[in-house]
């Protein structure tokens, strides 16, 4: 937490002691509300029957569209409750039975802490935390006044517009609801517009939106009763989209959750750095007030995105970590600061809550860590072993490819040589065949130019028949050896 | 690439090439092709049409007929039927007819018929080898190389042996004879198997008893007889071409005579009679052995005077290879049985193409052929420097050997550089300083011949070329003068089949063993050419021109210096040689000196 905020409730704390506390009076507010509308009424009849347009009231089917109100109206309302009702007051304090006053809103020390779980919260309001007056930002004496006119005995709420109407009385403080009251207000639990208006009315008071997050705390708290948890639900939406610090557009898309809205993340830190505009109507809040207010948007905010949107506390711690707390520590300039802000820490839970999701996720982390390494040398392991197989099976491929590639290159080589051997012997066997016919050709012609000569020897006159018989003899010698010769070969 | 063997033959030309294993020689019906080329009537015919126009033996032109136009290489243009041919041109018809009978086989057709290796005689000049280098160029074919005709013809018995390399073993160191006896010419050629390689000792040559001579002698004992037995005179006309059938049937006859024992040699018409025009002689191989047996004589007693004239005996010769077509007859046959023995003699059945199958051979191994003797450079005092070793490889085509050296002049005085290149008798690398030489080429080189000696730097290139034709370059740096000569006629080795030729790797001999005794006339150049700087080989008066000191008696000079400047330089007194009678200056100054050894005053 920061100095500041560890400051702040200091001073909210000692500030509550010493100064007067404006408790909101609800109950004048009430009477208050209810002869405004009575006016208005009558005021509406008037201008009927002179013929001028009534003036519009609440419409409760039409959507809520929150209007900027003023900071000094709400300031003014704040403070004091409207002149016109003060005779009304007394009046009307005999016909309320007031549950007994709230402490005021929860100090900054509480708004500092982050958003907790109703059932802690419930506990926080039961550690005793102290109302915080700047959460109304009230002091006026008309609530001191009415104390000290007296005790009334509490009674309780009896709608859902009562109930609401004490929450915002209890000032930010834990609301509890008993199961009596929840089971009747649950029978209708259903505000109409005029309530509605009646208690947006009301939550102008409330200008450090001190009270929304209880409600909607109480609502989780709500088993059973749908309704009243949907009631309660949709009132504090109502409030928060008609409050300033939900008005920008893409919180207000966060709001409602719309598509393109913003992540809840920037969403979130738009509300934590919102800046009031100014208005010439009413003064602006104090330094404070406006850290209060912040501080209040925020825990809402969240709360709000945990209730809307099922996050869970981790979520929501990371979420505050990022946008709330991490910017907030990085403020602390030395040893000294952080010392002050680590022993100023108030919601011991929340912080405990928060450091202990941390360190399960650091835990998680480291255990996530240690199994990824784990895996990882596991991983480096099989990765090795891959490699070395892939190598070795490269190897075998390499030796492989290379004994196949002896393989064809022999039986290239061996395919060659056949090849070559065939031709050769192809060649050879031609050659044979034509020294075969060249012999043949010879001893033939050879033979018969002898018998040629033999029978012109035979034909002369005195016939020369030793050249013939000669010659045929050698013939005949000739071609028997030929014979041999081819029936050898 | 397929190398073919060509033998381009004096009577006959042949080509074979080794295919696979075995080889092959184109014959054309079973006979070479005749080295004749024919120009009648303007037609060129080569071959086996170009002979039977031949009317009679001899060698060269005939008519219009060249018989063996390879002998006329190297001379000038031929007037054959009216026009003049270059030999080298008549030389290009005998091998394109057989290149292109070749690529007509169904064996030969396939073959690029484009490089050969080449026979040549052993006698072949090498101009001569360059013109038929030419020769064969312009008939489509290089040559890879040329070898000679008697090597081939052993290289082929060995290669197609059983065994060679143990009748390689058996024959080195052997005396090996080829007798090659064609149709043209009777070649001897004495080899030696010498480490591994087939080295030529000796060889002789006659064209006094080619088979064509023995054809001719028959013809004109058949007409002789005939004209007896019928009683014709001289007067009686032979028709025309008449004498060339007779030719050849008295060829026809010499060959049957090897079957038969009598054979009639008959031709019709022969006479320009009309009772007898025909030629009817009947001869028996004792006719044809008293026609012919003469010449078979003298063919074969040149086997022993080429031996006698070597110092060797018959009984020396362990192998007698017959080729050629002659050795078929029983007469040359047994005459050679005779000589040698029937165990020394080998006739083999293929005569005719041994030395084209031995081409083959040497083609198809790529034996290469080798200096088979040193060529050296005679140095002063008879020293002699190797310039190429017997054993270097021979250049096979678009090949040169060269080397180079550096040399001094020693006496430079008469201003000439004196080479001397030399070969000794013996082959091989392993000679003695002493051992006989044969001079190869002298060369005279200018010199300065007012320098000092080993002052003049002098250089020397020998180079052989394709055609293995020596040429020998001096050049003197100073004086700028050159001198070229050639060597033609080399001596080569063939390397066995198989074989490693160890000569590369012997060394010279020392000057050690006999002495060689010089024949009467004998002369040789007294070189004047040293390879190193060395004072004792300048001659003694030149030396002493220069350097006086070199010859005093306490500097002990060698005595051969010592006396050549006694001996050679003038009398200091009187001038004259110191041969010369008429100087007496010495026994003058012994008389004067004293006892004492000194002169008198």
């Amino acid at each position: 937490m920061g100095e500041r905020d560890a400051g702040a409730t200091f001073d909210t704390m000692s500030q509550q002691k010493r100064k007067k506390s404006k408790p909101y009076d609800y109950k004048t507010r009430v009477l208050a509300v209810r002869v405004e509308q009575r006016l208005r009424k009558e005021g509406n009849q008037m201008m009927a029957t002179s013929g001028t347009p009534p003036v519009a009231s609440a419409d409760a089917s039409a959507p809520v569209t929150p209007a900027p109100v003023p900071t000094e109206a709400l300031k003014i309302e704040a403070q004091g409750s409207v002149p016109a009702v003060e005779p009304l007051v007394a009046a009307a304090e005999a016909a309320v039975v007031l549950p007994p006053e709230a402490p005021s809103a929860p100090s900054t020390a509480e708004a500092a802490v982050p958003t907790l779980p109703a059932e802690l919260a419930v506990a926080d309001a039961k550690a005793g935390e102290s109302p915080s007056p700047a959460s109304t930002g009230e002091g006026n004496s008309e609530a001191t006044k009415s104390e000290a006119a007296g005790k009334k005995p509490k009674a309780e709420p009896e709608t859902l517009e009562q109930f609401i109407e004490y929450a915002y009385g209890r000032k930010g403080q834990p609301l509890t609801l008993k199961p009596k009251v929840e089971k009747h207000i649950a029978q209708n639990a259903r505000l109409d517009d005029v309530a509605l208006s009646r208690l947006l009315q009301v939550t102008k008071g409330d200008t450090l939106l001190a009270v929304p997050r209880q409600i909607l705390l109480l609502s989780q708290e709500v088993t059973g009763l749908p309704g009243l948890k949907a009631a309660l639900t949709s009132f504090v939406s109502n409030v928060m989209l008609r409050h300033p610090v939900f008005g920008d557009t893409g919180v207000q898309g966060a709001l409602r959750n719309l598509p393109e809205a913003l992540p809840p993340a920037e969403a979130l830190a738009r509300v934590a750095a919102f800046e009031p505009a100014p208005s010439a109507n009413s003064e602006p809040l104090k330094g404070s007030d406006l850290r209060d207010l912040r501080h209040n948007a925020v825990r809402l905010f969240v709360t709000w995105l945990g209730v809307s949107r099922s996050l869970n506390s981790e979520e929501l711690s990371s979420l505050l970590f990022q946008v709330v707390w991490q910017p907030a520590a990085k403020d602390l300039a030395d040893d000294t600061a952080r010392l002050r802000a680590l022993t100023d820490v108030g919601q011991a839970a929340g912080v405990g809550l928060a450091c202990q999701r941390f360190r399960q996720q650091a835990m998680e982390a480291r255990t996530q860590q240690d199994q990824a390494q784990r895996e990882a040398t596991s991983l480096r392991d099989r990765l090795s072993a891959a490699e070395t197989q892939l190598s070795d099976t490269a190897e075998q491929l390499e030796a492989v490819q290379a004994e196949l590639q002896a393989l064809r290159e022999s039986a290239a080589a061996e395919i060659a040589a056949l090849r070559r051997q065939h031709a050769d012997e192809r060649t050879h066997l031609q050659h044979e065949l034509e020294q075969l016919r060249g012999r043949l050709v010879k001893r033939l012609t050879d033979s018969v130019d002898m018998l040629e000569v033999g029978l012109s020897a035979l034909r002369k006159d005195s016939p020369r028949v030793p050249v013939m018989v000669e010659r045929a003899e050698h013939v005949v010698d000739a071609l028997r050896a030929e014979v041999q010769a081819l029936r050898e070969e | 690439m397929t190398v073919v063997g060509f033998d381009f033959g004096t009577t006959n030309s042949l080509a074979s090439v080794v295919i696979g294993n075995e080889v092959i020689t184109f014959l054309e019906n079973e006979q070479p092709i005749p080295s004749v080329v024919s120009f009648e009537g303007g037609k060129v015919e080569v071959g086996r049409k170009a002979h039977d126009k031949l009317t009679s033996a001899g060698l060269g032109v005939q008519g219009s007929t060249v018989r063996s136009p390879k002998t006329l290489l190297g001379r000038e243009e031929q007037l054959i039927d009216g026009v003049r041919r270059d030999p080298v041109k008549m030389v290009e018809h005998v091998l394109d007819h057989v290149r292109r009978f070749v690529l007509q086989t169904k064996a030969g057709r396939d073959l690029p018929m484009d490089r050969v290796v080449a026979t040549i005689p052993v006698n072949m000049e090498g101009h001569r080898r360059a013109l038929l280098r030419q020769a064969f160029r312009q008939a489509g074919m290089s040559v890879v190389q040329f070898v000679h005709e008697p090597l081939a013809a052993l290289y082929g018995y060995l290669r197609m042996s059983e065994g060679t390399s143990d009748l390689i073993r058996r024959y080195d160191g052997k005396l090996l004879l080829v007798f090659d006896w064609g149709g043209g010419t009777l070649d001897l050629t004495l080899c030696r198997v010498l480490n591994g390689l087939l080295v030529q000792v000796a060889n002789d040559g006659t064209e006094e008893v080619g088979g064509d001579v023995f054809d001719e002698e028959l013809r004109n004992e058949v007409e002789k007889r005939s004209r007896a037995e019928q009683g014709l005179g001289d007067d009686v006309e032979v028709l025309p071409e008449a004498r060339k059938r007779l030719l050849h049937e008295c060829e026809k006859a010499k060959i049957r005579l090897s079957d038969r024992s009598t054979w009639n040699v008959y031709v019709d018409p022969y006479y320009q009679d009309d009772k007898q025009s025909d030629l009817q002689v009947n001869l028996s191989r004792d006719d044809l052995q008293d026609i012919v047996g003469h010449l078979v004589k003298k063919g074969v007693a040149r086997i022993e005077r080429l031996l006698e004239r070597e110092g060797f005996s018959t009984a020396s010769v362990e192998l007698c290879l017959a080729t050629g077509g002659m050795v078929n007859m029983p007469m040359v046959k047994n005459r050679l049985d005779e000589l040698f023995g029937p165990g020394r003699v080998h006739v083999s059945k293929r005569s005719a193409s041994a030395i084209a199958e031995g081409a083959a051979w040497v083609a198809h191994d790529q034996a290469r052929l080798h200096l088979a003797k040193n060529v050296e450079l005679a140095l002063a005092r008879n020293s002699y420097m190797p310039l190429l070793q017997a054993g270097v490889e021979m250049p096979i085509e678009r090949e040169n050997r060269r080397e180079r050296f550096d040399l001094y002049c020693v006496d430079p005085s008469d201003g000439h550089g004196k080479f001397s290149l030399v070969s000794p008798h013996r082959p091989g690398p392993r000679v003695l300083a002493n051992d006989k030489r044969r001079p190869l080429c002298n060369m005279l080189l200018k010199v300065d011949g007012k320098a000092q000696p080993f002052r003049e730097r002098l250089g020397l290139e020998v180079n052989i070329d394709e055609n293995l034709v020596l040429t020998a370059t001096a050049w003197s740096l100073n004086q700028k003068g050159k001198a070229v000569a050639e060597v033609h006629d080399l001596e080569f080795a063939l390397a066995t089949p198989g074989a490693r030729n160890s000569w590369l790797n012997a060394s010279l001999l020392g000057s050690d063993g006999e002495v060689s005794p010089n024949e009467p006339g004998d002369l040789s150049m007294r070189s004047n050419i040293a390879a190193r700087e060395d004072v004792s080989l300048v001659p003694g008066e030149v030396l002493y021109r220069y350097n006086p000191y070199y010859f005093r008696v306490e500097q002990n000079p060698p005595q051969i210096q010592v006396e050549e400047r006694l001996y050679y330089e003038p009398c200091a007194i009187c001038g004259r040689a110191s041969n010369d009678p008429l100087c007496r200056c010495a026994s003058l100054l012994t008389s004067r000196q004293q006892p004492s050894g000194r002169l008198n005053a």
